[in-house]
């Protein structure tokens, strides 16, 4: 019926739709907040650094995680003409490193923050909504995993997987899951008993309908809260790995592998601590602005996202 | 008809400045409370009564802010036609009067009362508050007796005069602090003596509590923050406790000593409600203020407060203001009767000619909007909803719903009229010479 | 066709209390205890009663939202086949109280299989007391009203929408409220949609779980005379819980009072009103504020406060707090018992004297 559409969606079309407003809403109190703008614009360029990372510095491996390294000698290089982020020991190129290793961090938050959602999620809800012996089961299962120390977590899955970005992945995820988990399965408990799930069961929904239509749209805010904020501290755990040698292998284009190949240089010669200051500095810094631009968008979320805020 | 009044607010006016928007909370509300009688404040929900009295008692929170208007209170003991506008007046002063001369009862007695606290230390609170030279008095007495009574040497008869020498320290302290607060031109100042001899006024920068109740006295001070040699204090709870078991006593709580002893959750709702109660009239208020203090309780435990509240105005209190949207219980307890509407005060009459004869529209819809007990037609209803009063209607804000509207109704705000002795209504009806007959 | 359209039978619902490092089963929260009650097809009946009576419970056990402990409830089922099943339950011999078994599976609504059911939530519904809750506030106002048609997949996406418009027009909302959220409107009008998606899949009985209590006095009127009309328009039955008497008197044709789980005195308003059998029925009505301050009503005012619904007084429940009580009341608990003959029951040892 074209014209109880008309109706419905008003002259203007799409544009009057309630959810577009909404969006259209949360957009503008995103943006009215200057934080949030830094944080965003923060990401932005790294995000355009790591789509042009083949333009900026053209690949010289196949791998092109590999850094190229001109020479081997041990000690690191300044800043320089040919280097103009100077190299690291062993002569990698710390511009090249930095501009690839934006990729790398960036496919490790994501794809972390990325499982542990779907992990926390189904889980939580399943724990939440069910309750009951699922309910123990799952609860207890987290509680394990808690009980696990981490660095020994990681120790034991390298020994098993080997070497690798992949293996600093599988580690973050493991270690934050429960985390997760437990934050949507509070929330679920709230929600839960709320009337309009009663409503629901009263019509007839079946408990899919209600978990993915009623529950989560509800109950997802302290979850996406978490993601927001949690993107900045993996990148840096993952980091930290890398530096104790626990992620990729020498050479590999990840932040914390660069770092790592400062740990001798840290503090220089004695008359001159500081002569190596830009293999300390430099990816320290760059690391600094990533994690800072990710939790002030995290902050933004949370602070667009919470409830009592969501007034009109 | 030349009874003393007790409150009185003119064309007060108060915002809360939201988010959203500036809520027209309060639009020259103007209500006369009189000595002896028992108020009741009638409306729906966003009428403004609540606002009303919290302004009453200068307890709005911002956003909240009193715009305008004036509220004078007249509470002097001694003068009773003197009265003083409590508009501008400083905390410190406000702080002097809440809970020694009005006290306040809300809706939820659960929320009114902390749970991590027993009944006796809450009630006792009011006394420790506002009474505290005379529970002093009282325990130096008691502690006197007790002396006398014991042998001369023993350690029981040493442990008490030191704790007589430290309250009378206490004592004395609280008194030379009396002194120094003088009340000139109806505001609180405190008197320092300065090096030249001269004293200088701080003008209500009292913090009553920390002021009295600490004293300047080293010793004492000494004494209050080490919790052993804080037992001298227990003789002065325990004079605390027995004012705190006679008030719930007169309020008609069964076992009052095992009562004291327990905690908020442990008692039912009307029970919790009696204890709101005793706080509030521990100190012998001359006006009692009730916001809707039986809503959330069950019919049979709201019949026994409002049973409670009768008894005790005749004995107890004097005044009460009462609020609340059931006009059963109106009917029930009140004398006098203001009726409001969207921050606009409809009518104002005794009850029983309110009842028998309402004039403003609203209070006709909402008479015969109310089921009773005999009611053979259908209920009559008011169309429309209660206003946003971010953006409320111009002029009488009820025009939109009125089935009586004339132009004039969106124009201008009606101005409240004396119709009858008594009884006053702000209606276009009854000013406008060509109005209908209602 | 019964005339009985909800038939109750010794309905108990207990909470149970778990405590210790094994989490022992300490006691039950007994807040439906044994109640026999049947709605008539097309009437209303009011349930009423305080804070911890347990109507609201009962209620929620009628739509199956809660599992029972034990009873039974038949929902629009052949009066025949109940009295057969209920016979075989009564009788001392083992074995005929296990044929009843695969009986009640097909008839008693507490124990249906997952299909029966879904077919009865067609026609049982329920309207919940704050607005503010019962709608999702992440959804639009016509997926809302939509819910119980679109839950089972009952018509199709186009008539979906006819069907939304439809309610809505009858509960007097229109096609501009559709697409708003639920914070966009007022009590009232939430309770409206709430009443029209209780509607949507055309009930027989709906469920009216203190729907006025959290409005304002001029809604209510609005609500409530809204109700009786669609009662009479759409031949609707209703269990009216609520704990406010001039509202049950004005909507209901009997009442039921409730008290710590059981019920008290149940017969027509009009009558019960008039001449209140049951001492706690008795103070119930003398304790409503009467809007008028002409009338002088006794009042009688109860000592104490309602017992703990763990451990309910022994005999009858009302007696600690019953001026009339004797030594019989202590001890036994009474059972509903006919009054002179006519509608009225009451549950009182002395119901004759006083």
């Amino acid at each position: 019926m074209s014209s109880l559409e008309t109706k419905i969606t008003g002259a203007t079309g799409r544009a009057e739709h309630p959810r577009w407003q909404e969006f259209l809403f949360t957009t503008r109190r995103f943006l009215s907040n200057p934080l949030s703008v830094i944080g965003l614009t923060l990401i932005v360029f790294f995000g355009i650094i790591a789509i042009l990372a083949p333009v900026i510095e053209p690949p010289k491996y196949p791998d092109h995680y590999r850094i190229p390294h001109t020479g081997f000698r041990i000690e690191p290089t300044p800043p320089s003409a040919a280097h103009p982020l100077g190299t690291t020991q062993q002569q990698y190129d710390m511009l090249y490193g930095l501009v690839w290793g934006t990729r790398s961090a960036f496919m490790i938050g994501v794809l972390v923050v990325a499982a542990n959602l779907l992990i926390g999620v189904l889980l939580g809800a399943i724990a939440g909504y069910f309750g009951g012996t699922v309910d123990e089961i799952i609860m207890r299962i987290t509680d394990i995993f808690y009980a696990i120390p981490f660095l020994i977590m990681a120790m034991a899955l390298v020994v098993a997987i080997g070497r690798g970005l992949k293996a600093v992945v599988i580690v973050l995820i493991i270690l934050e899951w429960p985390s997760y988990t437990r934050v949507l399965r509070s929330d679920i408990l709230v929600t839960r008993g709320r009337d309009f799930i009663l409503a629901a069961r009263a019509s007839g929904a079946s408990h899919m309908r209600i978990i993915f239509t009623h529950i989560l749209p509800n109950a997802m805010y302290s979850v996406l809260i978490l993601a927001s904020l949690n993107i900045g501290t993996t990148i840096l755990t993952a980091a930290a790995l890398s530096f104790l040698g626990l992620g990729s292998e020498t050479g590999t284009a990840d932040w914390g592998q660069i770092v790592s190949l400062c740990r001798n240089w840290i503090v220089g010669a004695p008359g001159n601590r500081f002569a190596y200051w830009y293999t300390v500095f430099i990816p320290g810094f760059v690391i600094s602005l990533f994690v800072l631009g990710w939790n002030l968008l995290g902050d933004a979320v949370r602070d667009v996202f919470d409830p009592k805020m969501r007034r009109r | 008809m030349h009874a003393l009044t007790l409150v009185e607010t003119g064309d007060l006016k108060a915002s809360f400045y939201t988010f959203e928007g500036v809520v027209q909370a309060l639009n020259g509300v103007g209500i006369v409370l009189n000595q002896g009688e028992t108020y009741g404040l009638v409306g729906e929900s966003g009428c403004g009564k609540s606002v009303t009295v919290r302004s009453l008692m200068r307890i709005i929170q911002a956003p909240g802010r009193i715009d305008s208007g004036r509220i004078v209170l007249f509470l002097n003991r001694d003068d009773r036609t003197h009265g003083i506008d409590i508009v501008h007046r400083s905390e410190a002063y406000m702080q002097s009067i809440r809970g020694s001369d009005i006290s306040m009862i809300f809706q939820e007695p659960a929320a009114a009362l902390n749970p991590v606290l027993t009944i006796d230390y809450q009630v006792g609170e009011s006394f420790r508050f506002h009474r505290m030279e005379q529970m002093l008095d009282e325990t130096l007495i008691d502690l006197d007796a007790a002396r006398g009574a014991r042998r001369r040497f023993s350690p029981a008869r040493f442990a008490q005069s030191i704790s007589a020498a430290l309250l009378r320290r206490e004592r004395d302290g609280l008194g030379r602090y009396a002194e120094r607060v003088q009340v000139i031109d109806n505001e609180l100042y405190l008197l320092e003596e300065k090096q030249d001899g001269q004293s200088e006024g701080r003008k209500g920068e009292l913090n009553a509590r920390r002021d009295r109740a600490r004293s300047k006295d080293a010793f004492v001070s000494l004494a209050r923050h080490f919790p052993f040699l804080r037992r001298y204090r227990r003789k002065l709870d325990a004079t605390i406790h027995r004012h705190v078991v006679e008030l719930l006593t007169m309020l008609g709580i069964p076992n009052p000593e095992n009562v004291a002893e327990r905690y908020p959750h442990e008692l039912s709702g009307g029970m919790q409600q009696r204890i709101v109660i005793a706080i509030a009239l521990a100190c012998h208020p001359t006006l009692l203020v009730a916001d809707e203090p039986t809503s959330n309780l069950d019919v049979t435990i709201q019949a026994q407060i409002v049973e409670l509240i009768k008894t005790l105005k005749k004995t107890f209190i004097s005044s009460v203001l009462f609020i609340t949207h059931d006009l059963g219980l109106v009917a029930e307890m009140c004398d006098r009767v203001t009726v409001m509407y969207a921050g606009d005060v409809s009518e104002t009459a005794t009850v029983k000619e309110l009842f028998r004869n309402p004039l403003h529209p609203y209070t006709t819809g909402l008479l015969a909007s109310v089921p009773k007990e005999v009611q053979d037609e259908e209920l009559a209803m008011i169309p429309g909803a209660v206003p946003n009063l971010i953006a409320p209607p111009p002029g009488c804000r009820f025009h939109p719903r009125c089935p009586h509207r004339m132009t004039i109704c969106s124009l201008e705000k009606p101005v409240t009229i004396e119709h009858s002795p008594g009884h006053w209504v702000a209606c276009h009806l009854y000013t406008e010479k060509d109005a209908p007959h209602v | 066709m019964s005339d009985n359209l909800v038939d109750v039978r010794e309905l108990k619902k207990y909470y149970p209390i778990t405590g210790g490092v094994f989490r022992r089963h300490l006691a039950d929260v007994r807040a439906v205890d044994g109640v026999d009650l049947a709605v008539r097809r097309g009437e209303c009946l009011g349930l009423v009663g305080e804070s911890g009576c347990g109507k609201t419970t009962l209620g929620k056990t009628l739509l199956r939202l809660h599992d029972v402990t034990s009873g039974r409830v038949y929902f629009d089922q052949d009066p025949a086949a109940v009295e057969e099943v209920e016979a075989l339950l009564r009788s001392a011999d083992a074995r005929q109280r296990a044929r009843a078994r695969p009986l009640l599976k097909k008839i008693d609504l507490t124990r249906m299989g997952a299909r029966d059911l879904l077919a009865l939530r067609q026609k049982i519904q329920i309207v919940f007391q704050d607005p503010t809750n019962s709608l999702d506030p992440r959804m639009l106002v016509k997926d809302i009203v939509a819910e119980p048609l679109t839950a089972q997949h009952l018509i199709g996406p186009k008539e979906v929408r006819d069907r939304v418009l439809e309610l809505l027009g009858i509960v007097g909302l229109t096609a501009d409220h559709l697409m708003r959220y639920p914070h966009e409107f007022s009590g009232g009008q939430r309770q409206r949609i709430a009443i029209a998606r209780a509607l949507a899949t055309g009930p027989e009985f709906v469920l009216m779980d203190e729907p006025t209590s959290a409005l304002d006095v001029s809604v209510q009127a609005q609500i409530l005379n809204l109700l009786k009309r669609l009662q009479a328009e759409f031949k609707l039955t209703y269990l009216f819980v609520t704990h406010h008497l001039l509202v049950v008197k004005y909507i209901s044709n009997r009442i039921a009072v409730m008290y710590l789980g059981k019920i008290n005195e149940i017969g027509p308003t009009a009558e019960i009103f008039a001449s209140p059998r049951h001492p706690y029925t008795r103070a119930l009505l003398s304790a409503i504020p009467v809007p008028d301050p002409e009338t002088k009503r006794e009042k009688i005012i109860l000592s104490g406060d309602v017992p703990n619904p763990v451990s309910p007084p022994t005999g009858c429940r009302f007696h600690p707090r019953c001026q009339y009580a004797k030594e019989v009341c202590r001890n036994i608990e009474p059972v509903l018992e006919r009054v002179d003959g006519g509608e009225r029951m009451v549950a009182c040892h002395r119901w004759r004297e006083i």
